[in-house]
């Protein structure tokens, strides 16, 4: 005796139709396109496969802020490589040009103080020649001896000598 | 006939009482064995004097200021005395700095502004050390010319300088 379907067996009958990958549904599109007929697809290119075309008025304007931007851009750096130079050259010469802080107590002008400071002084103070008020180190107003005592205690120092990175 | 009440601060104060006794009696004891709460004496290390003579050499050149910086590396060693040279331009003591007295650092310097100068290898310092540990870790002192002068005030730039590590003094 033949069975007869039920409607829920009939839906999944259909549904595994759908599904047969021998059905060919990636090249259907195409299929399909070729089958239209050359009138209907010849209008339906020219309403979807079309390039928008801007007015030339838009184009040129758009084209103009472009490059006022540009030159604005430009001419806020225009500068930059000659401040650079500008820096650089400073930072060269800065050391040649601004003049050396003259060291208290360096008589001898060697960028130190030592004990030699102390017997040019010691001698110019002995000489009795014009003692410059420069070597007056200890700050007392006058140039002697003092001032030699005050250069030979900085030349022994270790203080002096920490501050100054442990020469 | 009265019985004795035994209130807690009665009870409080008989265990102080005891305690205290205990403690005295403990003490005695320890006392008189001569052991218990007395320590052990610690080690004592070893400390010795020594004495490090520093020679300028000036050449040919009569040599009137000095200055010298000796460290020393091994942490031992610490200065507790500075004296002068024997040449009688350098004999009383040279200049240092006071704050440099029993550390491991010093920088001493003198100068003399007569005629009469050394000439050639002189001693123009002896600095003593307390020396702590034994012989054999002895110091490590290192000693830089920093300065050499004639009586022109130039540089002397052939100067040398040189130290002998001399006994226990």
């Amino acid at each position: 005796m033949a069975r007869r379907a039920t409607p829920r067996a009939q839906r999944n009958a259909n549904m595994n139709d759908e599904r047969d990958p021998t059905s060919g549904d990636d090249s259907r599109s195409d299929d399909d396109a070729e089958q239209l007929p050359p009138a209907l697809l010849g209008e339906l290119r020219s309403l979807y496969d079309v390039t928008p075309r801007v007015p030339a008025a838009i184009d040129d304007a758009v084209v103009a802020g472009a490059r006022l931007r540009m030159r604005r851009h430009a001419r806020r750096w225009r500068w930059f490589p000659v401040a650079a130079a500008v820096v650089l050259v400073a930072v060269v010469l800065a050391p040649a040009l601004i003049p050396r802080r003259e060291l208290s107590g360096d008589l001898t002008r060697d960028g130190r103080v030592d004990i030699v400071d102390a017997l040019a002084l010691a001698r110019r103070v002995e000489s009795g020649e014009p003692l410059d008020r420069r070597w007056d180190v200890s700050g007392d107003g006058a140039v002697d001896r003092r001032d030699v005592d005050a250069i030979a205690a900085r030349a022994v120092s270790l203080e002096a000598r920490r501050r100054e990175g442990g020469r | 006939m009265s019985a004795r009440r035994h209130t807690p601060a009665r009870t409080a104060r008989r265990a102080v009482l005891a305690i205290a006794l205990g403690g005295l009696a403990l003490a005695s004891v320890a006392l008189r064995d001569g052991s218990g709460l007395a320590q052990e004496p610690a080690p004592v290390e070893r400390v010795r004097f020594e004495a490090v003579d520093v020679f300028v050499d000036s050449g040919e050149r009569p040599l009137a200021a000095y200055q010298f910086r000796l460290v020393d590396r091994s942490g031992r060693a610490r200065i507790v005395g500075v004296e002068g040279g024997e040449h009688a331009a350098f004999r009383d003591a040279p200049r240092h700095d006071p704050r440099a007295l029993m550390g491991g650092t010093i920088i001493v310097a003198a100068f003399d502004t007569g005629e009469d100068l050394p000439v050639g290898r002189t001693r123009v310092a002896r600095l003593h050390f307390e020396v702590r540990g034994e012989r054999a870790d002895g110091p490590d002192y290192h000693v830089e010319l920093e300065a050499a002068a004639a009586s022109d005030e130039t540089k002397i730039p052939e100067a040398r300088i040189e130290i002998e590590e001399g006994g226990r003094r």
